[in-house]
């Protein structure tokens, strides 16, 4: 914290500026964006690029106020443009730092919301999709053109995989993180393995894993360093039988020196939240936390 | 509070006197969290009365009360929320300002906090009465602000 004793004004404004950068650090970006309008200065304060480096919009009120509680919220068409001119003002106010963007995961995510959004934070490298929306085959590669440098994704069932893929193809090379929340299957792997590869972390937990699949990629991914695999079911249908497997007929299966995560009982965070839950919890809370989070660092938020 | 006969500067106390001529005592090491203080000790020697020609009787108790805490290691969530719970924004802000000026990081990071807090899901005509901060923006950058304006998300599907 700069410290300025002097009374002139252009050492109290510089000081105004500094104070107001750290209390704004705290805000939601909802209320930084309020608080652009209240003055010149504080409109100058809210455009520092120690504010922009992340627009997380799964939390658009810290106290709970109007949250969209479900999926497919705010897809009128009044609110998606009220959306849009959000994002737009936002990243405005973020002069192009932002390096990784959090979608709400409930609000509804549409082609032009990704698209505005994409043009205005070229330095992107981690993006967290939602769990609805309606993004097309041109609408996923016109954002990726604008983000070549996206290093790491959230993946959810919001965008058809072969279209992501295809644009990750044309304009992104540099993917090594990714995390899916769907389910993981054969097809998933060769996409991987072919337009991914040098993958160096994956998670697949708390989902239904493909087992050849599986083996794929850590047969194949070479830069492969660590793959989350907590509570997930690695199953595969052989002569219309399906069967169940455990990490150890995988392990088996293949020759790898990356870690696997699997569950250890006491450090293990599902277990824990499930302790702590109670039997009536509606499922759709359990997917946002998957969604949220992992054991891998880089992929919670 | 007594001083030892020993020259360990934990137990010394510092004389200071506020804006309105009040005289406080706070221990040498509390002194220390506040770098303005500790660099006025260190100007003038710590046995003479630290002037804080811009922090008043109101404030400095406050701020002492904080760093009796911070010294013993016993600042816990609950003390904190205890610390603001009966202040209002007024008291809350020259509190803050005060920390600015002595420069104790610790107690100016923890207000910040709470000032964020209080702001929180406002709108911007609040904002400006709580900091008492004059709009000026001129009417063409009003106006197009209030274009960009009109997505505030309180209520989304209604007017604000």
């Amino acid at each position: 914290m700069k410290k300025i004793i002097s009374g002139n004004k252009y050492s109290n404004d510089h000081l105004i500026y500094e104070i107001l950068v750290i209390i704004f650090t705290t805000l939601s970006v909802v209320d930084l964006a309020i608080a652009s309008m209240v003055c010149k200065s504080w409109n100058l304060a809210s455009r520092s690029p120690k504010l922009w480096k992340k627009l997380d919009l799964s939390i658009l009120s810290l106290k709970g106020m109007n949250e969209p509680l479900r999926p497919f919220a705010w897809m009128d068409q009044y609110s998606s443009q009220k959306i849009t001119q959000f994002l737009k003002y936002t990243s405005s106010l973020s002069g192009g730092t932002i390096s990784c963007i959090i979608f709400n995961y409930n609000v509804y995510l549409r082609d032009m919301h990704l698209i505005s959004i994409a043009e205005r934070t070229p330095n992107l490298k981690r993006l967290v999709l939602p769990i609805s929306g309606n993004i097309s085959k041109i609408g996923i590669e016109t954002a990726l053109r604008s983000w070549r440098g996206l290093k790491s994704i959230t993946i959810t069932s919001m965008v058809h995989y072969i279209n992501l893929f295809d644009a990750i193809e044309k304009y992104c090379t540099n993917i090594v993180c990714l995390k899916f929340t769907y389910c993981f299957e054969q097809d998933h792997a060769k996409s991987l393995v072919k337009y991914t590869p040098n993958l160096k972390v994956l998670s697949i937990r708390s989902m239904r894993v493909n087992m050849r699949g599986l083996c794929y990629v850590l047969n194949n991914l070479e830069h492969l360093k660590v793959v989350n695999l907590r509570h997930s079911i690695i199953l595969d249908k052989f002569d219309d039988e399906l069967r169940i497997y455990s990490i150890f007929d995988v392990l088996s299966r293949v020759n790898i020196s990356c870690k696997i995560i699997v569950c250890q009982r006491r450090s293990c965070l599902r277990c824990k939240n499930e302790n702590m839950r109670n039997s009536r919890r509606l499922s759709n809370g359990s997917l946002e936390e998957i969604w949220r989070e992992d054991e891998i660092i880089c992929l919670a938020h | 509070m007594a001083q030892e006969a020993s020259s360990s500067t934990s137990s010394k106390t510092i004389s200071l006197k506020t804006g309105d001529g009040e005289i406080f005592e706070i221990e040498a090491s509390a002194a220390k969290q506040m770098k303005t203080v500790q660099r006025l000790i260190d100007d003038l020697g710590d046995d003479i009365t630290i002037p804080l020609h811009n922090v008043f009787s109101k404030e400095l108790p406050k701020i002492i009360e904080y760093y009796k805490k911070d010294i013993t290691g016993e600042i816990t969530k609950d003390f904190e929320a205890e610390f603001v719970k009966d202040l209002n924004d007024d008291e809350v802000k020259v509190l803050f300002l005060a920390a600015n000026y002595l420069d104790a990081n610790k107690l100016f990071e923890f207000l910040s906090q709470n000032i964020a807090d209080r702001l929180e899901s406002k709108s911007v005509e609040y904002v400006r009465k709580y900091f008492g901060v004059e709009n000026d923006f001129t009417p063409e950058e009003e106006s197009k602000l209030r274009e960009e304006r009109a997505w505030s998300f309180r209520g989304i599907k209604e007017d604000e």
